[in-house]
């Protein structure tokens, strides 16, 4: 297998994977689903990251982006490439129902996260499904 | 024969669970054909008009087969999708380590699939020929070339290392040897290579940097 990204999880000031906790939570269907759309993406150059299995946001939000799935119900893991050229940082999980995500605020979680990342490489780890 | 260690601890672990096994591989099942089916018609540079149009439906439909939430494609669709790129397709039950195995490279590279008629279609047949004659005869030790069982012809020493199937060689070495010196190259093979690109169908990979993947 050829990866060509390398996947990293947030991690909380405390040191504790917070994408590993939503993940954890979720059913064996979902954990299955992201842990297949992870083995697809690692192996596909950038342009390949598109929809319908990725989408980049827009606005404030267009540096995340969002790996998505169906099991029963839309689901989205936000994350943003970085921090390092190679990276991509898996920051939080939602499902998704027309516009609204559950949890709510799960888009500006993101981006707190994304930024807390940027300013402290450390504040993520390589994660494995 | 499978190598236990290829496969993350985690995920041998979770497969050990029923309903995450069944999901794994209904996900993987769901995913590869969607996946695929894009690496196909981008393969042979279709818009996804015109693979709806070779298909005789509507293009929602294709649209429909290259997402992987779908899946609720049959094996008729599939033998129709397979018959529209000129390819087989293999349905069969296996065990879980050859299930495995097999999606350990779901790479774009890994899911391209040559027509028949570049893989036992007779003009293919016959590149292959030339194309192993002109390796072995014209271009070793120029670009310490490999044919890997008689399909793919690779040239190292070249920048970026090019793969191509036989079909494309013949186009390729051209351009080597247009670049390259001919010393070495005798007229015959250097009269066979023109009149090869006569059915030389281009139909190569480019090569990136791997930088170009992360761009």
């Amino acid at each position: 297998m050829l990866a060509l990204w390398t996947i990293r999880c947030y991690l909380s000031p405390n040191g504790r994977d917070m994408f590993d906790d939503w993940h954890g939570r979720q059913s064996d269907e979902v954990q299955a689903a992201v842990a297949v759309a992870l083995e697809y993406l690692v192996q596909r150059p950038r342009k390949e990251w598109r929809r319908p299995a990725f989408d980049l946001l827009s606005g404030k939000m267009r540096e995340i982006g969002e790996v998505r799935f169906k099991v029963d119900k839309q689901y989205r893991i936000l994350g943003f490439f970085g921090p390092t050229r190679s990276d991509f940082t898996l920051l939080a999980g939602a499902s998704k129902k027309g516009n609204n995500y559950d949890p709510r605020n799960a888009l500006e979680t993101a981006l707190d996260r994304m930024n807390q990342v940027k300013a402290d490489g450390r504040r993520s780890r390589v994660c494995d499904f | 024969m499978f190598a236990i260690s290829s496969i993350g601890k985690k995920l041998l672990e979770k497969l050990q669970r029923k309903p995450y096994r069944h999901a794994y591989l209904a996900e993987h099942v769901r995913r590869g054909i969607a996946y695929q089916i894009r690496a196909l018609r981008d393969q042979r540079k279709w818009k996804q008009g015109k693979f709806a149009e070779m298909l005789g439906k509507p293009q929602s439909v294709a649209c429909r087969l290259e997402d992987p939430d779908y899946g609720k494609v049959t094996i008729q669709t599939l033998l129709e999708v397979a018959n529209v790129f000129d390819v087989a397709l293999e349905v069969r039950f296996v065990r879980y380590s050859t299930f495995i195995s097999n999606t350990r490279d779901v790479s774009v590279v890994s899911m391209r699939v040559p027509e028949f008629n570049d893989d036992l279609g007779l003009a293919a047949q016959q590149n292959k020929k030339i194309a192993n004659r002109l390796t072995l005869a014209a271009l070793e030790p120029t670009a310490a070339s490999a044919i890997q069982d008689a399909e793919t012809v690779s040239i190292v020493d070249w920048p970026g290392r090019l793969d191509f199937n036989a079909v494309s060689a013949t186009s390729h070495l051209q351009d080597l040897l247009a670049l390259k010196d001919y010393t070495g190259v005798s007229a015959a093979i250097q009269t066979e290579l023109l009149n090869s690109c006569v059915i030389a169908d281009y139909a190569g990979v480019t090569a990136a940097p791997a930088e170009a993947y992360h761009a």
